[in-house]
């Protein structure tokens, strides 16, 4: 912006202002309608949704699955989705702080003197886009369950090979269905017993190929039972 | 005559005469509105020494700021986006008054603080109920001042002269943030407990400095005695004080500069004139604006009355 | 008026570049360059010493535990025959005594084991904290693993990383045997060769070029000696 175009938005804005209502009472009554309404929202979710307390804070616990309120729902995932450790302050503090300093300063990095969205495609382009990362990352992080936990229905007789693969932590580098780590070290297993035979997936187990671990200390009845489990998902 | 609205000596009739008074006074010059004052003082003390809103104002001078505050214009367009601001200050105002009475009830003591929001939820009179309001007013104002930032995203309010405002308004947001990450550790179950030992790690993760501010934040290496109090005294002294005092220049800022009006609401220009809108709009180059810049203004000087009435019923949203 | 406004900056920009600086504001007849500025040293640095008379203490008490160390504490968590080399055995122990539940952690113990060339009279301890980001990670005996909850990290059956975003081995807790019975100590981090050092906190690198980021801290311990 230079200055005959900071002149030419002072001058302007100036008549506009000159056309304009009184704040008060015009813009006031506005407010205070807006306010009427937040209030009544306020309301209707406190006597609705109430203030349930949790159990108490237990910090000896080994089976509590923690998970942050809502509108952290998408640093929490961002962490979930970063997954090489030395990555890992990239993503605890890294990319928090450098969206931080960008918006900071985004009046000094957009300097363009046009202020209608649609004149400034960059511009709202990127706002739309992060407006829609941060909403599906939160969604994501909202729908994301322990990784202790396996919601694909199967049949009954499997059950307890699905048990024993979501308490060993298959879900860490795998994804079946909608659990576990999509994207992860490893190939998804939700369709897994149509690609591999169930002795092929057997032998997986055993020998831990690549840079999957040997599930050997299972032992035969539980590997056994995994892989019947594996092999039943197509 | 005795509210301080009534500052102008005559009631304005139309809003064309207000607008002209509004022009007027800018135009005085500051010894003319000292000497106004006193005149308007003197007024006050002969006719209503009684009045209490007239003493003050002979000894605080205080109407003249209300009275720019209360009748400064917005521009034309002004639309419902512009609540959101005002929106989210009321719902901070609310969380700060809920949050004076639950501190009544609450005790920041590792060992007693569960037991304290057990009984002020279940057995204080609306305990419950002033709870929610607090702990969703948490949610309602992330949801309000995240809209708040788009609007003005959107709107190119952040853009000059108002960059300092944005600025401040980024600092707002990251209080606010730091306010329900401080604020969710006071219930002291399950989630609050893994939450703040999560946040307090991801500080601890920043490099060269995370590891003091994690533990300064938690007063040792671990979880201690004093870490909920630490908590408390931020959520409850020192991030809201902070945030008064920015919401405070923000708004000062505001009053100063002026809402901005709707980028696409604009003043109807003669024709020969146009040329100066795609310039602003960043499109030709300064060689082509010089001309119709020069030509605008002597058109503006000429007759700047004709300009306003005919774009006032054109662009009227 | 906006052009009167318009025209006036410029007009002002160019005489300040012919004519000299005008007095200072707020002069006033009989004052002295020297007088004037020795008020104005003083009363910055005046007031710069009440200030900082009252906020040093208030920051340094604030601060203070930054940079003190609690006392070494050992507890007794059972007997030698309670730990088996194959397995391991949740403990809870006190870290900070004085608040109750909220000063207590979990720690898995077991008996050195052959298999891992460990002594057989050595105990070891590994802390519940993730070191990823501190979450409380559970032993699944089933897969001999142990599993964060939260951002999916995996270890191995000795804290090793083998999954997730970790970015160390789980911590480990001193250990020693006393009239038969096993005592935990201090808490300390390790290298992934299992190497002791000073104690992190999650998320924070004991190896790598990202180890230099973060300074060793005066509230924890040294690493034990072996």
């Amino acid at each position: 912006m230079n200055n005959r175009e900071k002149e030419d938005y002072l001058r302007e804005y100036e008549q506009l202002k000159k056309k304009g209502k009184p704040f008060f009472p015009y813009a006031i009554m506005k407010d205070s309608v807006m306010f009427c309404v937040v209030a009544a929202v306020l309301i209707i979710m406190s006597l609705v949704l109430g203030a349930e307390q949790g159990p108490k804070a237990d910090p000896t616990t080994t089976t509590y699955t923690p998970r942050p309120e809502w509108y952290f729902f998408f640093l929490f995932e961002l962490l979930r989705v970063i997954k090489p450790p030395a990555l890992t302050p990239i993503a605890t503090v890294g990319i928090p702080t450098i969206c931080m300093v960008l918006l900071l300063i985004l009046p000094f990095i957009d300097r363009n003197a046009e202020r209608i969205p649609w004149r400034r495609p960059i511009a709202s382009f990127t706002a739309v886009l992060i407006i829609i990362a941060m909403a599906y990352l939160t969604y994501l992080g909202a729908t994301g369950g322990s990784p202790t936990e396996i919601e694909l229905e199967t049949n009954p007789k499997y059950e307890q090979g699905k048990q024993i693969v979501a308490q060993s932590g298959c879900l860490a580098c795998h994804a079946i269905g909608e659990n576990g780590a999509e994207g992860g070290l490893g190939p998804e297993l939700t369709e897994i017993g149509a690609t591999l035979p169930r002795v092929a997936i057997r032998q997986s187990l055993i020998a831990g190929p690549g840079i999957m671990p040997s599930f050997e200390g299972l032992g035969e009845e539980d590997i056994n039972a995994v892989a019947d489990y594996l092999a039943s998902l197509d | 005559m005795k509210s301080p609205f009534s500052a102008k000596d005559q009631p304005a009739d139309t809003k064309a005469e207000d607008a002209l008074a509004q022009e007027a006074e800018v135009e005085l010059t500051r010894s003319e509105k000292l000497a106004k004052h006193s005149k308007k003082a003197a007024h006050h003390g002969a006719e209503g020494g009684k009045d209490l809103a007239g003493w003050v104002d002979t000894r605080t001078n205080s109407s003249g700021i209300f009275t720019a505050m209360m009748s400064r214009h917005v521009p034309k367009g002004t639309n419902w986006f512009y609540t959101l601001g005002s929106a989210t200050m009321f719902i901070f105002a609310m969380q700060a008054i809920t949050g004076v009475f639950l501190a009544m009830y609450y005790t920041p003591s590792a060992t007693q603080a569960y037991a304290s929001i057990t009984h002020l939820t279940n057995e204080v009179f609306l305990g419950e109920f002033v709870r929610g309001l607090h702990k969703w007013g948490a949610s309602l104002m992330i949801i309000l001042i995240f809209l708040h930032m788009a609007r003005t995203f959107f709107f190119g309010a952040y853009k000059y002269p108002r960059e300092l405002n944005w600025v401040i308004g980024v600092v707002l947001l990251v209080l606010t943030m730091v306010m329900g990450l401080t604020g969710y550790l006071l219930p002291f179950d399950q989630r609050s407990f893994w939450a703040t030992i999560v946040a307090n790690n991801i500080t601890a993760s920043g490099p060269v400095v995370g590891p003091y501010l994690a533990d300064f934040l938690r007063a040792g290496p671990d979880f201690s005695a004093t870490t909920l109090s630490r908590f408390y005294a931020l959520h409850m002294l020192v991030v809201p004080g902070l945030m008064a005092a920015l919401i405070g220049a923000h708004l000062f800022l505001v009053v100063k500069l002026g809402t901005t009006a709707p980028p696409w609401v604009r003043m109807a220009r003669p024709k020969h004139a146009r040329p100066t809108e795609t310039v602003a709009a960043g499109v030709a180059t300064a060689d082509v604006a010089d001309v119709p810049v020069a030509d605008e203004r002597a058109e503006e000087t000429e007759a700047p009355a004709e300009d306003e009435s005919d774009s006032g019923e054109q662009a009227s949203s | 008026m906006s052009d009167s406004k318009n025209d006036n900056p410029s007009a002002e920009s160019s005489s300040r570049t012919v004519l000299p600086d005008p007095e200072p504001r707020g002069y006033f007849e009989g004052e002295s360059l020297t007088r004037r500025k020795v008020f104005v040293v003083a009363s910055q640095a005046l007031g710069g010493v009440a200030a900082a008379a009252v906020v040093l203490p208030a920051v340094g008490f604030a601060l203070a535990p930054v940079f003190s160390r609690g006392e070494e504490r050992w507890e007794a968590v059972g007997s030698t025959d309670d730990f088996l080399p194959e397995t391991y055995r949740q403990v809870v122990l006190t870290e900070t005594p004085g608040i109750g539940e909220a000063g207590k952690t979990t720690a898995y113990v077991r008996q050195g084991s052959a298999k891992y060339e460990e002594d057989p009279a050595e105990y070891i301890a590994i802390s519940t904290r993730c070191a990823h980001l501190g979450c409380p990670v559970r032993y699944v005996q089933a897969a001999t693993n142990f599993i964060c909850p939260c951002h999916g990290g995996v270890y191995d059956f000795i804290g090793k990383r083998i999954g997730g975003p970790p970015v160390r081995p789980l911590d480990h807790f001193q250990t020693r045997v006393i009239d038969g019975n096993v005592e935990l100590g201090p808490r300390y981090s390790v290298t992934n060769d299992l190497k002791a050092v000073r104690t992190r906190d999650p998320g924070e690198f004991t190896g790598g070029i990202w180890e230099y980021l973060y300074p060793p801290r005066p509230t924890t311990f040294p690493p034990p000696s072996s």
